[in-house]
């Protein structure tokens, strides 16, 4: 222990109450043996800067160090135990929970214990004790266009460190899906292998097309003769334009199904659909003939789509 | 040694402190004794931590929602290691053999 307690702060003469307070409350958080419970050395410091603190806290005691009256020993503190000692027992009514919690993950425990054994081995990479252990996973982010996501592409992502990592985005790819890149995260330790890198994807939308689950919809709008005689209209899907058969008759708002044309991933057995949700659209000013012809229909109830609207949703 | 302490004891134990923060420690939860017919009775590991709330209360001037803060970190931390260690030494007690299949399979994981 230093005997001087202004070196024990890395002080100088002349600091100041407030600087003393300073120093002092950056020891402890770096020293506290509470705070640090691995560190053996962090209880010897620690006794070493309360000392100091104690002497130079008080401007009395201060003082009198300066002019030589006690030395630097002169406040020991009466031996004291930490709670770490105690932290560990098994009947600490403290322990926030035994045994192994629902969430703990046994390859993170199991890494992370590996870890710590080849860094105490020394590691240099030679394999201490024969223990090796794979390197950190290493996280990144990417956004993906919709296409790209449903149809799979290839990208690249740049790292911090500049380098480019070629991605390879599967087909049917969902939107806050993680793609494991093996051996692209950090080194291994003790001679073992890579980490992964882990990429969270995200799918930006698409103006036309949506996504729920493997099928894809997108809403078509047709005409009222579309609607009214039926016929081939051309649609787009995620894989290019097809003919879709309007059936005569058809309401806005009905959905057609192609089945097996939405998201083929490569890990279900059938493809998704794709799902058409027809808008039936008008000129906003109809062309005359159309107008009289339906101004000039006789007036009828014999059909009104309203007419069970409520029924059985009264409440 | 007995290792049972009344409250007189643990304020003559702890210079620093005070009553009232005692009061307060137990009342915010920080510290859990058991209460026996003659008031509350503490415990070493008690001391211990009332040792730790001090400096972290008079020395790091940490108010109250910080202290429970720290104190929930701290508790994990040592939860934490707890796990770590069971599971250390359930591996030490394992052949050569099996502890080479366990990073096998950590590195297909």
């Amino acid at each position: 222990m230093p005997n001087d307690p202004y070196e024990a702060l890395g002080l100088s003469k002349t600091a100041t109450a407030e600087d003393i307070k300073k120093a002092y409350r950056k020891l402890v958080r770096t020293s506290h043996p509470d705070l640090h419970p691995d560190d053996a050395s962090a209880e010897a410091r620690f006794k070493a800067i309360a000392a100091a603190h104690d002497i130079l806290k008080d401007p009395d005691t201060r003082a009198r160090f300066d002019a030589g009256e006690i030395d630097g020993m002169g406040a020991e503190r009466p031996p004291r135990q930490y709670y770490r000692d105690f932290a560990e027992d098994t009947d600490n009514v403290y322990q926030q929970r035994r045994g192994f919690g629902q969430n703990a993950d046994p390859n993170d425990i199991f890494a992370e214990i590996f870890r710590n054994r080849a860094r105490q081995a020394g590691g240099d990479g030679s394999a201490g004790g024969g223990f090796s252990a794979p390197g950190q996973s290493l996280r990144y982010t990417l956004e993906v266009p919709f296409l790209d996501a449903a149809r799979g592409a290839e990208t690249r992502i740049t790292l911090p460190d500049g380098q480019a990592l070629a991605v390879t985005i599967p087909k049917g790819t969902k939107d806050g899906q993680t793609l494991r890149l093996r051996g692209k995260g950090g080194p291994g330790y003790g001679g073992g292998p890579a980490g992964d890198a882990l990429i969270t994807v995200t799918v930006r939308a698409h103006p036309v097309f949506r996504r729920e689950g493997d099928d894809i919809e997108l809403t078509l709008p047709i005409t009222i003769e579309e609607a009214v005689l039926g016929g081939k209209v051309t649609t787009p899907t995620i894989d290019g334009p097809v003919e879709l058969k309007i059936p005569p008759g058809t309401s806005s708002g009905r959905v057609l199904r192609l089945r097996g044309r939405g998201v083929a991933r490569a890990v279900s057995k059938t493809p998704g659909d794709q799902k058409f949700k027809l808008r039936v659209v008008l000129l906003a000013k109809p062309d005359a003939a159309l107008h009289e012809f339906l101004a000039a229909r006789p007036k009828t109830d014999a059909f009104n789509p309203r007419a069970n609207l409520m029924k059985g949703a009264e409440t | 040694m007995t290792d049972r302490f009344s409250e007189d004891d643990v304020i003559a134990a702890i210079a620093r402190l005070t009553r009232v923060e005692l009061v307060g420690f137990i009342e915010a939860e920080f510290i859990r004794p058991e209460r026996g017919g003659g008031g509350y009775v503490f415990r070493q590991i008690d001391i211990a931590r009332l040792e730790l709330l001090c400096d972290l209360s008079h020395d790091l001037d940490l108010d109250e929602t910080a202290l429970g803060v720290v104190l929930t970190l701290i508790d994990k931390l040592h939860a934490e290691r707890q796990e770590r260690a069971a599971i250390e030494n359930a591996l030490n007690t394992l052949s050569d053999d099996l502890r080479a299949q366990i990073i096998t399979a950590m590195a297909r994981d």
